[in-house]
């Protein structure tokens, strides 16, 4: 018996092609990427909610009032708006309403 | 497949080309999927780690810079995966495996049956190294010297696993007894 034989008796290749295994890894690849963005989306959401809830209690225990905070809180607003446009325009009106049947 | 073209589907799919990538895992399945079940001893194990060895060569295919072979990059992820999922599930493993080894064995003859077995419990008794070394280059499957970059061994380390495993093996089949009578 040589070492050919020994190897197959501890396990044979296996037949080949198996669209079945390539599938089965493509869809693993989909499936790791769809946890890999979760993951991503839990830290951002998790990040800001904990940044907000960290600013309030530190602009009040550096003496800042919500009427001194006004026009920063203005100025936040409108970057945000600003960005949300943004966003939209880049992915073009194809992709807004691709978003809009998605939901 | 040709290094040139095994380049260009690479190439593709770092650019994130899934049906390119879909050609390397046809091209390197059967060596990867072969290796994992010499050395897990369990086809359902060997497909689900190999699995997990692929997807995971998806994601890190930007660090594989060419040095070695794409094959020995994804048998080094799949011995990653391998040792961690070993750790996890020793017990359980034994278990099924020895379920497996019985239900395999009532679908051949009974010699190679036993046969089977008995290189099944030798294999299972080497350190873990060495029973990679041997998956990988037994059938001559691979190079030593590609065993050692899979396995990130010393190349001399790697021909004495193989050496020692392969006597192992022998031994428990009785096959230098065979040849010695």
């Amino acid at each position: 018996m040589n070492d050919r034989d020994l190897a197959d008796l501890l396990g044979d290749a296996p037949p080949t092609p198996d669209p079945r295994f390539r599938l089965d890894v493509l869809s693993r690849v989909a499936r790791r990427a769809r946890q890999f963005a979760a993951a991503e989306r839990a830290v951002r959401t998790i990040g800001a909610f904990t940044a907000i809830g960290v600013f309030f209690p530190l602009a009040q225990a550096l003496g800042l009032t919500l009427a001194d905070m006004q026009p920063l809180f203005m100025a936040a607003a409108i970057v945000g708006v600003a960005y949300l446009f943004a966003k939209a325009m880049a992915r073009g009106p194809r992709g807004v309403l691709l978003a809009l049947r998605m939901r | 497949m040709d290094a040139a073209a095994e380049a260009r589907l690479i190439e593709r799919a770092r650019k994130g080309d899934l049906r390119a990538f879909g050609e390397l895992v046809d091209a390197h399945q059967p060596s990867v999927r072969a290796f994992l079940r010499r050395l897990t001893g369990n086809a359902a194990d060997a497909d689900d780690v190999a699995q997990e060895a692929f997807a995971r060569t998806w994601e890190v295919l930007h660090r594989f810079d060419g040095a070695s072979t794409l094959r020995t990059f994804i048998c080094g992820v799949a011995v990653m995966y391998w040792r961690r999922s070993r750790r996890s599930n020793t017990r359980r493993q034994a278990r099924e495996d020895a379920y497996a080894d019985l239900a395999d064995a009532d679908a051949e003859p009974y010699a190679r049956a036993a046969q089977r077995l008995a290189l099944r419990r030798a294999m299972d008794q080497l350190p873990e190294d060495q029973r990679a070394a041997l998956a990988l280059c037994l059938g001559q499957d691979f190079t030593h010297a590609e065993a050692a970059e899979v396995l990130k061994l010393p190349l001399g380390t790697v021909k004495s696993h193989v050496a020692r495993g392969r006597a192992r093996l022998r031994a428990a089949l009785d096959l230098d007894a065979e040849n010695d009578a």
